[in-house]
């Protein structure tokens, strides 16, 4: 069970992260392209046939940029889990480097319970309840921008989420190997 | 100060968490959940949370800026472009012990200006520049604190995401922030170059470069220059705006790898990949920062920081030395993205309510604060025992230099940027009298 998810996570996480690289590519081309039309004087880049959900009829100007930070949103948010498992995110760590791994899963164990967990379990009803009611409204933009806008406020639903399963996988692993030291 | 006992407690225990070494973005998010919690502040104060981490940070259009520089830096330093370019400054200039020195510092003001990652720099710099400077008869100290230092320009010398943040908090155009910055930027390299110059007098000439003809120097040096004076000048012009200039500079760090034909799929995807790594740790810190903000204002930690610095005295340059002593202390343990993030929106206001009689107001105000501060943080990287930088040298050099001979050896280059600090104190037009 534990592999599984194990295996399911390091999957996820590589799929997570080319999927992020992608959306850092399309931001620069889409402001390159959004530089190209705004000091052309063109403010709608694309007409295209039918209305699809996030650009409607047209590429405007407007849309670029909001495509800019939605996809921003998305980038920052969704692969906080993955980040999390691979133990990358920011600690001071002078102390923390001398404790010795006992300690440190103390630490980490400690500051789910403390920090991590009062957190996200608060944030992720909220947040969810923010991204259901965008996407019940069809909330989009108000000046020809992008639709959608359950995109952007979704992701800290689905992001704060992951990051919640990174987190109670993460306690799982420590106490396994507690477990496993102990026997 | 019994008043002041929850905001103390929620800094205290939020000390606590980041010193023990949890992950800074979460410990402040909890630490923001735990004090709603634990007083009488309404359960719907998360959704005040998630409605200000929705407009500050996440639909913050500037914001996009910071993954475009990141990129474009990663785009030079994983193509080889910033190594190229670096060994041809070296080539050009280095051939005494003196023009080694200013070589590494001036490739360190190239670096900053292109890439503005600090790790990448120091560790660039160390691994290009620190056998010739041990060639040349450099001792240790000087080298580790010339490599610290000039990799940590990246920091301070534009586009750097310290600036663009600062200026999201302070409310000063991205742009001046960064117009602000250079002269306190050549003010320093100026000073590092005085110091070194002293330091390697006397020093006996060796000349075993081999020199290149003007124009492989040019072939191999200016795309990068180009590349940095467009972005940069694009946006201290005011002809693009931050965001614009760093989607069009990732684009353009790309056509360079190209044209040395270091272009590959591959490495976009790398460099892609970094980004999203560091894009989503900043932005968690962010999130986390926001979030706890707002709790630790509710519980009236604005007003327990402003009455401590009342402590000192309500005179305004007594305020202004009290605010970067505490940011200078906290640089210690703390990173630039807390501190900016916790301490602006106290410090920000105050600051504006001063009149230092210097004819100083309203956004000149906060631009030379925000210069002021942006300084003091960049200093903290430096600062023994836990100084970002130093981390850096030491990874990149093994035991080639002793860690106290890289403490040792900082020394004098904290006491030059202290020096700088205070020159910009004393003479805020540098930071305020250039760029729009």
């Amino acid at each position: 069970m534990f592999d599984l998810i194990d295996r399911i996570a390091t999957t996820m996480g590589r799929v997570l992260m080319r999927l992020g690289a992608t959306a850092i590519v399309i931001m620069m081309i889409a402001i390159v392209v959004q530089v190209l039309a705004s000091r052309m004087g063109v403010t709608v880049v694309v007409t295209m046939n039918g209305n699809g959900p996030l650009f409607g009829s047209t590429v405007t100007l407007n849309s670029l940029a909001d495509l800019q930070w939605y996809l921003l949103a998305l980038v920052a948010l969704l692969p906080a889990g993955v980040i999390w498992l691979r133990d990358a995110h920011v600690r001071v760590d002078f102390l923390y480097s001398a404790f010795g791994a006992r300690g440190r899963s103390v630490v980490n164990l400690v500051g789910h319970l403390v920090f991590a967990l009062p957190f996200l379990i608060f944030m992720i009803p909220d947040a969810w309840e923010l991204g259901a009611r965008a996407f019940a409204r069809g909330e989009g933009s108000p000046n020809g921008g992008l639709g959608a806008r359950f995109l952007p406020r979704g992701a800290m639903a689905i992001g704060f989420a992951l990051l919640l399963a990174a987190i109670l996988f993460e306690t799982w692993r420590i106490l396994k190997h507690w477990s496993v030291r102990d026997d | 100060m019994i008043e002041h006992g929850t905001a103390i407690a929620m800094a205290a225990l939020t000390l606590t968490g980041i010193l023990m070494g949890y992950r800074v973005a979460l410990v402040l998010g909890g630490a923001a959940a735990v004090f709603i919690l634990v007083t009488d502040t309404p359960p719907s104060f998360f959704k005040l949370l998630l409605s200000r981490v929705y407009s500050n940070v996440l639909s913050n259009w500037l914001l996009v800026a910071v993954p475009m520089f990141i990129f474009m830096g990663y785009i030079l330093e994983k193509s080889g472009v910033a190594e190229i370019s670096l060994k041809a400054a070296q080539r050009a200039l280095g051939g005494t012990p003196a023009g080694m020195c200013l070589s590494v510092m001036l490739i360190g003001v190239l670096l900053a200006a292109s890439s503005g990652i600090v790790g990448a720099s120091v560790v660039l710099l160390a691994l290009l520049a620190l056998p010739r400077l041990q060639e040349v008869g450099i001792d240790d100290r000087l080298s580790a604190g010339l490599i610290t230092s000039s990799g940590t320009l990246a920091i301070l010398v534009p586009p750097s995401i310290m600036l663009i943040v600062l200026g999201d908090q302070l409310k000063v155009p991205v742009g001046d922030m960064f117009a602000g910055a250079i002269l306190p930027g050549v003010l320093l390299v100026v000073l590092i170059s005085i110091y070194t110059l002293i330091r390697t007098r006397g020093l006996s000439q060796v000349a075993m470069i081999e020199r290149t003809s003007l124009g492989q120097t040019l072939w191999h040096l200016g795309p990068l220059i180009l590349l940095i004076i467009c972005v940069l000048g694009s946006i201290i012009g005011g002809v693009a705006t931050p965001t614009e200039a760093a989607g069009v500079g990732a684009f353009g760090a790309l056509l360079i790898a190209l044209i040395y034909g270091r272009a590959s799929v591959a490495l976009i995807v790398r460099a892609a990949e970094e980004t999203v790594s560091a894009t989503s740790m900043i932005f968690l810190v962010l999130i986390g920062a926001t979030c706890f903000s707002a709790v630790f204002r509710k519980v009236g930690g604005d007003a327990a920081i402003l009455d401590l610095i009342g402590l000192f005295g309500t005179d305004p340059w007594t305020v202004i030395l009290v605010v970067m002593g505490m940011i200078f202390l906290l640089g210690f343990v703390l990173d630039w993205l807390e501190i900016t993030l916790i301490l602006m929106p106290i410090f920000g206001p105050l600051v504006a309510s001063l009149d230092f009689g210097n004819g100083l107001s309203g956004t000149d105000l906060m631009l030379w604060f925000g210069i002021l501060v942006a300084l003091n943080l960049q200093t903290s990287f430096l600062t023994p025992p836990f100084g970002f930088s130093l981390f850096y040298l030491k990874g990149a050099v093994g035991e080639k230099i002793k860690t106290i001979d890289i403490y040792r050896g900082v020394l004098p280059f904290i006491t030059l940027q202290l020096l700088a600090l205070a020159i910009l104190i004393l003479v805020p037009g540098l930071a305020t009298g250039f760029g729009p």
